[in-house]
């Protein structure tokens, strides 16, 4: 039996509860909403309206609380390790439980980033023709990609402390450091995401290089991640 | 020969232990009961331990899955089992540890045929004791067997004697934190002093 794919099937088993379902469902509710209220407010400059729905509400505030959340709730809000426990007990390795945890709650998160993103894009915009739609595709997989790093980052955060409290302090840090352009800002997944999406850039880079940083990242959060764990 | 050796042990809460055993049945007595709980969960690798080494069969249960995968352990709290019922949740356990019984072959001959539809999270502490209990005594050849109070699980005592009996005869290492010299006695079990044991008239192992 594969420990990497009852990692997987444990996280999958974990968000199905109310967090799971709830926090996701709150956050879209929030990003409409926003999205409409900012519509109304930028009238005849949609893309404008788009711009600060994403780098607000969507990008900037509910996708890292999301992907908070969900990796709080796939780690039971202890250490990543020790929520493997019921798998690595009997034998299970918990390097390949954690990873699976990890890529499952990365593969959620990113769903939720590429609804958020298309949500927002389309809503502020308020009509469907080819600029939006382009628009939001972007906005679909830069959602996906930063969901995927946040999920990485905040696990990786999870292996610190003895409840996993790095995972809170992953997010302090990503909120106030990473909303610079300086180089502190570089290890960060708020400031690629927000380069990303037609915000300030980091170090003057263009956008394809805060991709490439931004995914390289996210892999290197995951081999940290997963040599933290013991076998 | 099994054989599982602790060299200067020591935990968060436990203090230093030096222990060498070979197969049969050891009773756990003499020590206070967090020292004991965390030593169990220490020797099943479930836990690292603070300082010093845990050795079965040369091998670390911590950092060795094989290791982990041949033994079988009973925790003072067990968590609640993750799952949609109880039987997926044994029937997955019984995979990682590659037993080839079912579920059902495993609980049900202790009693426990009743749990298997029911949903994890509606078993009681001692319900979740009692099927960790089961899966322990259900393996094919564990290693070693380490169980905290086995006796105080809500199975049927002679029941669970006679599989220790039957896992010890077949060269399992069977340690038993057990609640007295007395029962130690009536189990057939060896004596083990976590610390020197009272040498008159108290016979509990709890200080």
């Amino acid at each position: 039996v594969n420990g990497f794919l009852l990692g997987m099937t444990t996280a999958r088993e974990r968000l199905r509860g109310v967090t799971g379902l709830g926090v996701p469902a709150l956050a879209i509710a929030v990003v409409v909403g926003s999205a409409v209220v900012e519509h109304r407010v930028e009238a005849g400059a949609a893309g404008a309206a788009a711009d600060v729905t994403l780098g607000g509400i969507a990008f900037g505030v509910c996708l890292p609380l999301v992907a908070y959340a969900l990796v709080a709730r796939t780690s039971l809000h202890r250490r990543l390790d020790d929520a493997v426990r019921h798998l690595s007990r009997h034998g299970a390795s918990r390097r390949s439980a954690a990873l699976g945890v990890v890529v499952q709650t990365a593969l959620h998160v990113s769903v939720v980033g590429t609804v958020l993103g298309l949500l927002a894009v389309t809503v502020a915009r308020g009509r469907l023709d080819a600029a939006t739609l382009s628009d939001a595709l972007t906005t679909a997989w830069i959602g996906a990609l930063g969901g995927a790093a946040y999920a990485v980052f905040l696990s990786f955060g999870s292996l610190f402390g003895r409840a996993g409290g790095g995972r809170l302090l992953g997010l302090v840090v990503d909120f106030t450091v990473g909303a610079g352009s300086s180089a502190a800002a570089t290890p960060w997944p708020r400031a690629h995401v927000r380069s990303l999406i037609g915000g300030e850039l980091v170090l003057g880079m263009p956008p394809w290089e805060s991709t490439v940083l931004l995914s390289t990242l996210a892999a290197t959060y995951l081999f940290l991640s997963v040599l933290r764990v013991a076998r | 020969v099994t054989r599982l050796e602790l060299t200067r042990v020591s935990g968060r809460k436990l203090r230093r232990v030096d222990l060498s055993l070979d197969p049969g049945l050891h009773a756990l007595l003499g020590g206070p009961d967090d020292e004991a709980r965390e030593l169990v969960a220490i020797c099943a690798g479930i836990v690292r331990p603070k300082k010093g080494t845990v050795r079965l069969n040369g091998q670390r249960p911590f950092q060795s899955p094989d290791t982990r995968r041949a033994i079988g352990a009973l925790l003072d709290v067990e968590e609640p089992f993750e799952g949609s019922t109880v039987e997926a949740s044994v029937s997955r356990a019984l995979a990682v540890h590659r037993c080839r019984e079912s579920a059902r072959d495993v609980l049900a001959p202790l009693g426990l045929e009743s749990f298997l539809c029911r949903p994890p999270a509606s078993l009681s502490a001692l319900e979740v004791r009692s099927v960790a209990l089961s899966i322990a005594l259900g393996l094919e050849a564990p290693l070693l067997l380490v169980l905290h109070e086995p006796f105080a699980a809500g199975l049927v005592r002679r029941d669970v004697e006679a599989r220790l009996a039957d896992h010890a005869a077949r060269g399992t290492i069977v340690l038993s934190v057990m609640a007295s010299v007395r029962e130690a006695a009536e189990a057939g079990a060896r004596p083990v002093g976590l610390r020197p044991l009272p040498r008159h008239g108290h016979e509990g192992a709890r200080s």
